[in-house]
This record gives structure tokens, sequence and C-alpha cells, in this order.
């Protein structure tokens, strides 16, 4: 059994949501939500969220708009669908749920 | 001082160091590389880059113009490894191959040159920029080619709409940064599969130190670099020879079906020139069916050709696209061709499904003694080299403005049943959709015979108007002789003459410029040397 491989495991998991989150709060582009990610501990690198994005705008989760930058190429834009905020709700009560269940687990211990 | 680089990233400008620029290189490929099989690919890797650029654009300013190696680095660390990254597929796909994409991560990764469509430096759709930049030589010679090869009935347009297809754009940094590497000429080849198979040998050495790998499993993978290694050499080669294939045979369709150039056919007789418009125009019924007939047959026959085309150009540039959709959609058309081709099959055979005689007899002056001359006229259409033989059908026939001449009539000659006199039968038959057009048309053969004393002289054609269509026309000519008389055939009769019977089957080709008699057996020889 690898730790890293199960630390990264749980982390991954996690940061779908956290990124969701992020995004139902305010319309965001890719150097915001790293910057908050960053800030919670959540990623290392910077690339980890690119592929991410992509896969859960392909899945219809997030829309983007094009927005042009005074000190670099333009902008995506990215912000939930409908879609994604239904998905966002239900991953919510999820999260609740793991968040008791992994209290009373690890209380007992 | 060090030499820099001006790289395009994501639409902007930057000044790179060299060494730096061959390391962004690097990891712009490593991180392709990664993505190259999963959704999005491409996207990710847009994404990626203009973050990148992003990065850069934060670390020049006025009095710093230039990204230097560490900057490079800094980013790399930033935006880190594939490996790093906590994404789900690439992490399984990873996992399944870690191994050997390490290993060779090494030492391919900077070298590999891909093609591409260049969108940088395009005129079109980047076709020969894209194409001579991954041979290494100006694009101009390219493009004039395709300007020229524009004017042999648009095959330039065609090869390049193929070309736009199956070559993809190059999107990304990463992309371009294939796309420029080493030019692919016969020395960089054969250093790549040199550089190959010392890989190889380097993989299986390590790995048998690393790990007790059996001995079997070792000479497998060498086997198996060594089979891709030729592959690569012998691949290029075939796809050279389908290409060379492929482009002569759509240069002959094209000019044989939309040209109005005489194409050539391979005969018994050696080359032989004749116009598909004009044959076309004598058998279909209508211009709609030869219209038919002509999109048919281009599509039935030309996409095949266009696939082998397709194959040779994809062995050659060695591109990696996957073309199931191109694939699909050919072979659709293809099957819509066959329909085609098939349903004008159907409709032309109905106009052959009735077939008509019209036998005329023909009282002619008897001779003076026992003995008629038969002989043919000049043969002004068709050389006397033919046999007459349905066979030639293409050699033995001409099609002038007005009429078709037709060189392939047959003369028999029998025996009179009742009376003493010769006569002259002419039969006339054709086919047709009914008994009447079958009819019609066979009494609208013209054929030409006269008659000088003794002696009867045959044309060795006969003829339809062009308006007529060909349904199978044909002309049989039965000369009755009396028992007790006697033909004399010419030396020349032996281009009309078919299967005559005789006493001592001699054949057709022997009965000439000889005498023979009507006995009560059949046709005896007089002055044969027997």
């Amino acid at each position: 059994m690898n730790i890293e491989n199960t630390k990264a495991q749980m982390r991954k998991g996690v940061l779908e949501y956290c990124i969701l989150s992020i995004l139902a709060r305010q319309e965001a582009y890719p150097s915001d939500i790293i910057a908050q990610l960053k800030d919670a501990k959540l990623i290392v690198v910077e690339g980890t969220l690119y592929p991410l994005l992509t896969r859960l705008k392909n899945a219809g989760l997030l829309g983007y708009r094009w927005e042009e930058s005074k000190s670099g190429p333009p902008r995506k834009y990215y912000k939930l669908t409908e879609v994604g905020e239904k998905f966002l709700k239900e991953l919510d009560l999820t999260w609740e749920e793991l968040v008791n269940a992994v209290n009373t687990t690890t209380a007992k211990k | 001082m060090n030499k820099t680089v001006a790289a395009n990233i994501s639409g902007i400008i930057f000044n790179i160091e060299e060494l730096a620029y061959e390391k962004l290189g690097q990891y712009l490929n490593t991180i392709k590389g990664y993505f190259k099989n999963s959704e999005g690919g491409d996207e990710i890797m847009i994404d990626i880059e203009a973050r990148i650029a992003e990065l850069f654009q934060e670390r020049v300013s006025d009095n710093k113009q230039v990204i230097t190696l560490a900057d490079v680095e800094e980013v790399i660390a930033i935006m880190g490894q594939p490996e790093e990254y906590l994404d789900e597929e690439a992490t399984e796909q990873q996992d399944s191959s870690n191994r050997n994409k390490e290993a060779h991560s090494t030492t391919s990764s900077g070298e590999s040159k891909q093609i591409f469509r260049d969108p940088d430096s395009n005129i079109l759709g980047g076709v020969c920029s894209g194409v001579s930049q991954y041979f290494g030589f100006d694009p101009l010679w390219l493009r004039l080619l395709f300007v020229i090869l524009f004017f042999f009935f648009g095959t330039g347009v065609l090869l390049y709409i193929i070309l736009w297809i199956i070559i993809p754009e190059a999107k990304t940094t990463a992309d371009k940064l294939k796309m420029r590497g080493e030019p692919v000429n016969v020395d960089n080849i054969r250093k790549n599969v040199k550089e190959r198979f010392e890989d190889a040998t380097d993989i299986d050495t390590k790995q048998a130190t690393d790990k007790a790998k059996n001995a079997i499993e070792q000479i497998f993978d060498y086997f198996k670099k060594f089979i891709t290694a030729f592959f690569q050499v012998f691949g290029k080669l075939i796809g050279v020879a389908f290409i060379a294939a492929g482009a002569f045979a759509i240069f002959i369709l094209i000019n044989l079906f939309m040209g109005n150039d005489a194409i050539i056919a391979v005969t018994d007789h050696g080359l032989q020139l004749f116009s598909y418009s004009e044959y076309a125009s004598l058998i279909f019924a209508s211009s709609e069916q030869e219209t038919m007939a002509l999109i048919g047959i281009i599509t039935a026959v030309g996409i095949p050709i266009v696939s082998l085309f397709l194959a040779g150009i994809k062995l050659l540039l060695d591109i990696k696209t996957n073309l199931r959709m191109v694939g699909i959609a050919l072979f659709v058309l293809w099957i819509g061709g066959l329909v085609l081709c098939g349903t004008v099959g159907i409709q032309l055979g109905k106009e052959f499904t009735n077939d008509a005689e019209v036998t005329e007899v023909l009282a002619i002056e008897q001779p003076v003694g026992d003995t008629l001359m038969l002989d043919i006229m000049d043969d002004v259409h068709f050389s006397n080299h033919f046999r007459n033989h349905h066979e030639y059908f293409i050699e033995l026939t001409k099609i002038e403005r007005k009429e078709t001449h037709f060189g392939f009539p047959f003369l028999d000659i029998r025996e009179q049943p009742s009376d003493s006199v010769f006569t002259i039968e002419v039969r006339r038959m054709s086919h047709g959709r009914t008994q009447k057009e079958a009819i019609n048309r066979a009494e609208n053969i013209r054929y030409d015979w006269n008659q000088s004393d003794s002696l009867l002289t045959f044309s060795p054609f006969f003829s339809i108007d062009n308006d007529e269509k060909f349904r199978g026309q044909h002309i049989e000519i039965i000369v009755r002789v009396p028992e007790g008389k006697a033909v004399h055939l010419s030396d020349r009769m032996d281009r009309i003459i078919y299967d005559i019977g005789n006493v001592t089957r001699t054949r057709d080709r022997r009965m000439t410029g000889k005498t023979w008699t009507m006995t009560d057996k059949g046709l005896e020889c007089i002055d044969c040397d027997l």
C-alpha cells in the first residue's frame, strides 16, 4: 500500500467538489481557481486543474465565456451550468454524509 | 550572450533563450504525449499553453525582455509534471504503461517529428507549408506543383482537399514544435532507426538487471523493436508506392471520364485510342442515364483509388489521426456508386430483352458461267488487319459525326434448297426494349453490296445513324448456292466470312482464294491441293 497514492486518491475525490463549489459562488478563470485551491493546499501544481476543468466542461457541468485580458492571452471564465448546480447539490449532501460517517467511525477508535 | 528564439505561445510572441526553448519544447511534448489519447486533449493543451503564456508575461518587463532557462524551469515547477496531476484518466494511463513510457520518453520525446498543417504561414489550409516543413524544403515549390496540377482537370484541388482532411492542424505550441523538428529525410530516418535500436538494447539490459525478466520476453521485446524500425522505413516506401499508383490512377480516371481526350484501351492488337463520351452516347438511353452512369462509375472506381492514395499518405507522413469517420463516409459513397452502376446496368439490360431478325431475300443476276465470284469492297474504316469477330468490338467500331460503322458483318455460304439460282439473304438483327423497337432498330441498319456481272462485292462494315443506340445490331449475309454451281472466294474474303460449313471441314482462313462447288453433301473445294 503506497501512502502517497492513497493521499492522492483522497484529494482527487474532493478536488472536483471544491472546484464546483468555488464556481458556484462566482464566475472564475483558471488562475483564480488555482489561487484558491493553492491557499487551501489542495493542489501543488497548476497543471492539475486544466484536464479537470475540460472534463467537467465536457460532462456539461461547466460552461465558459471568453474575455480579453490586458496582460496575456484571452481568458476562459468558467461558471456552473444548471446541470452543474444540481450535481453540486447532490455532492453537498454526500459530503455531509461522508463527514458524519468519518467523524463517527474515527471517533470510536 | 545567449542566442534567443522567437516563439508564438497562445498568440503572444516571446523571446526565449535557445536552451530554455528546448526545455519548454520537451515539457510540452511530455504533456501532449500524456493527453494524446484522452478526450479533449487538444483543448487541455491549449489551456495549459495559455496559462504558460500568462506566467511568462509576468516574467518579462521593459528591463528584462527575454525568457531565460530559469524562467522556464520556474514555470514548469508551477505547472508541474503530468505524473503529479491528480487526474483520473491520466493517472490510470500512467499506471498501466508507467515503465515503458518513462524509459521511452527520455530518448524520443524531443526528436520525433510529426506532420501538421501550419496555421501561421498558410495560404489556404496550411497544407503546403506543413508538408514542406516536414520534409524540409521551400513551400513555394509545392504550391507551384498544386497550381500546375489544378490545370489537369482539377487534380490539384482533389489532392489538396484530401491532404487538408487527413493532416491535422498544429493547434498547440507542442504541435508546432513537433512540426518544426528535424526534417524527415533519409539521413534522419536512418539516424532515428539506429537510435531506436540502441534504445532497444539499452532498455533490455536495464530491465534485465532491474528485474529478472526471462529471456524469451527479452527476445520478444527486441524482435518487436526490430519490426517497428523495419516497418518505419518499409512503410514509407510502401506509402510512396501507394501515392504514386493512386495519383496516377486518379489522373487517368479524371482524364478518362471528364476530359474529351481519347483514352487508351489495351487490346490484343496493342494500344487503342477511344473516347468514353462517344461510346457513352452510343450506349446509354438518355443523357440522364449517361450522367447517372458517369457518377456511378467515378464513385465506384474512384473511391478505392482515393482510399489507396489516403493510405499512402498516412504511411508516408506517419499520420496518426483516426480517419474512421472519413472511412465510413467513403464506404457509404462507394456503396452508393455501386448501387448507381447496378441501377443503370439493370436499365440497360431491359433495353436488350427483346430481339428481332429481319430477313430480306434478294434475287441477283445469274452469272454467265457456273461460278459466282465473291469479293469485299475496300476497307475504308478498318484495316484488314483485324479478324472478323465480336471480340474486337472496340477496334471494329468507328464513331463518326453522323453515323457509326461496325466492322463485323458475317457472311456464310449455304445450299439453295429448292431453286437452281443464286440468291442472297441479308439478315438484320437487333435487340430492343420491345419487340417493335427491336424490329425497328434492325430495319434501320444500313448495309452495302453490289454486283457487276458475275462479281459480287460486299461491304466489310454495316452502319447505324448516331441517333440510334447500339443495341447489339448485327448483320449476317447468306449466299445461297444451288447444287452443281460454285463460288470463288477472293483472298480478302476472310475479313467477313464466318464459319462456312464444307465437306473437308476447312477453316475459314484457308478457304479464301479457292473455288468451292456445292454438292449434295455440301461445299467441296475444286482447286485445292489435297
